[in-house]
């Protein structure tokens, strides 16, 4: 069942992240809600490893990966054990272009790993409105992971 | 069916872990509890007091998932439920139920108010009537110390309390703005000890098939504990046909009309008499015209069936008929 639009638009969290000047993909926050890290690392799919086709990896293609690490001074949610990572692959939607694509947010566990187990269900919807993404504007879910289609028809139609 | 408001707690044992941080914490008590918001359409409220290991749920799912409770189903339920659970990193559903309300939405054919005002608590069954001027008949309430049985005219309260695009949502869901909607609600204050003898009752035990029809069939028990008021029944011979007969029954029908049962229009008859001083009207004279009085109540009938009756209706919207015939 879906969840209804009122409800993701309530539960909607929003931050701007921008490139940090000479880097590949270091971007740093610069306004909205402050959930990730300060800092985020984001790699395209022609830079990161190749990675198992299982899973949602072979529901939706693999666009890239973002991966940040809280600071001893940073708080949010997702800060939990050390070395407070958090990862989570990114997926394309094919049915909607106009977005980069999805995650749902892995975070240190407490032996320091991310696994499956550690997965917290939220979701990240990236967006961008430049080619060469210089400003990420990214959608922050708690536990909708599984309301993914509700999310993407919600966000393409109020954005 | 629908189950709207909450409240449940749980102890937490040694291997129970909570998961407090997708939460925004409200206040912070000497008692030790903390009061947190769970943020969605309308916030839920989760209490939790770590020195004695107890954790509490309270609101209404179906404001917290889709901001108001015109429906509301099972399936929604529980998926409103699983999704609290993972945030807070724990089966809320093992929860023990402290409070909860459960209705239903009927559509009636008059307007909403004149079946509120035309339902009387019954003295023998423990339900004290309450009204509060400002609802305009719109609104009423029986309690007893387990329970507040509640009857309102729902379209009236998402006009009144919600806003435009709240409105259009809920008309989306089927709510017609021009329908006769009433809803009766319990509200369960010690719902233990109405529907379990004195066992604490799980928060998941509310949306299956056999405590649905235990607290379906409550509902229209508490509902049964009220009395429909009957309508004034034209005599059919001269003699009960007087000047003073008929401008009795005209004043009966006007007040229970509105909502007064006979035995308030002899009160409020006698109290006019007992006001009058006794220079003007001795005791005697009073005494007399309140054997008149009671004379003339004592020869209007009301029709044994009610039309403001809701039984019926609420047997079928609590889907109770089949499970009789069955």
């Amino acid at each position: 069942m879906m969840m209804a639009r009122q409800f993701i638009e309530a539960v909607k969290k929003e931050a701007v992240y921008k490139l940090k000047e000479g880097t590949q993909g270091s971007y740093y926050y610069s306004s909205g809600a402050r959930i990730l890290p300060n800092r985020v690392s984001i790699s395209r799919e022609r830079e990161i490893t190749k990675v198992a086709r299982t899973g949602r990896n072979l529901l939706h293609p693999i666009i890239g990966q973002l991966i940040g690490r809280f600071t001893k001074e940073e708080t949010s949610p997702l800060k939990r054990y050390r070395p407070f990572f958090c990862r989570t692959q990114l997926w394309q939607i094919p049915e909607y272009p106009f977005f980069i694509g999805y995650g749902s947010i892995g975070i240190s566990n407490n032996e320091g790993k991310i696994n499956r187990a550690s997965d917290t269900g939220d979701l990240v919807v990236l967006t961008t409105a430049e080619r060469n993404w210089d400003t990420l504007r990214i959608y922050y879910f708690p536990g909708m992971i599984q309301q993914l289609n509700a999310v993407m028809q919600y966000l393409s139609e109020s954005i | 069916m629908m189950i709207d408001f909450i409240s449940a707690t749980k102890h937490l044992q040694g291997e129970d872990s909570i998961f407090l941080g997708h939460l925004q914490q409200e206040a912070s008590y000497s008692t030790g509890w903390k009061k947190y918001l769970m943020q969605g359409c309308k916030n839920l409220a989760i209490w939790h007091n770590e020195a004695n290991s107890v954790m509490r749920i309270e609101g209404s799912f179906a404001y917290f998932v889709q901001g108001h409770n015109f429906n509301f189903d099972n399936s929604q339920f529980v998926e409103a439920g699983q999704y609290i659970g993972g945030l807070l990193e724990t089966n809320i559903f093992d929860f023990e139920i402290d409070i909860f309300e459960f209705g239903k939405m009927i559509q009636v054919e008059d307007k909403p108010k004149n079946y509120i005002l035309n339902h009387r608590e019954n003295p023998k069954q423990g339900l004290i009537q309450y009204d509060n001027p400002k609802d305009k008949g719109n609104f009423r309430r029986w309690e007893s110390p387990e329970i507040r049985l509640k009857m309102y005219d729902a379209s009236r309260n998402i006009l009144h309390k919600q806003g435009m695009k709240m409105k259009d949502i809920i008309q989306e869901s089927g709510w017609n703005p021009e329908g006769n909607t009433l809803k009766i609600e319990a509200y369960y204050k010690k719902p233990h000890l109405i529907l379990n003898g004195g066992r604490r009752i799980k928060l998941g035990d509310l949306v299956n098939p056999n405590w649905q029809k235990r607290i379906s069939e409550d509902l229209y028990y508490q509902y049964k504990k009220l009395i429909p008021l009957g309508m004034i029944e034209q005599p059919n011979n001269k003699k009960d046909l007087s000047t003073q007969d008929l401008l009795m029954i005209a004043l009966a029908e006007g007040a229970t009309q509105g909502g007064k049962t006979l035995i308030e229009v002899k009160k409020m008859l006698y109290d006019r008499i007992n006001a009058i001083p006794d220079e003007i009207l001795s005791p005697t004279d009073k005494k007399a015209r309140k054997r008149q009085i009671l004379a003339l109540i004592g020869k209007i009938h009301t029709s044994p069936q009610s039309k403001w009756d809701l039984s019926d209706k609420l047997k079928e919207a609590l889907s109770l008929k089949e499970q009789e015939n069955t």
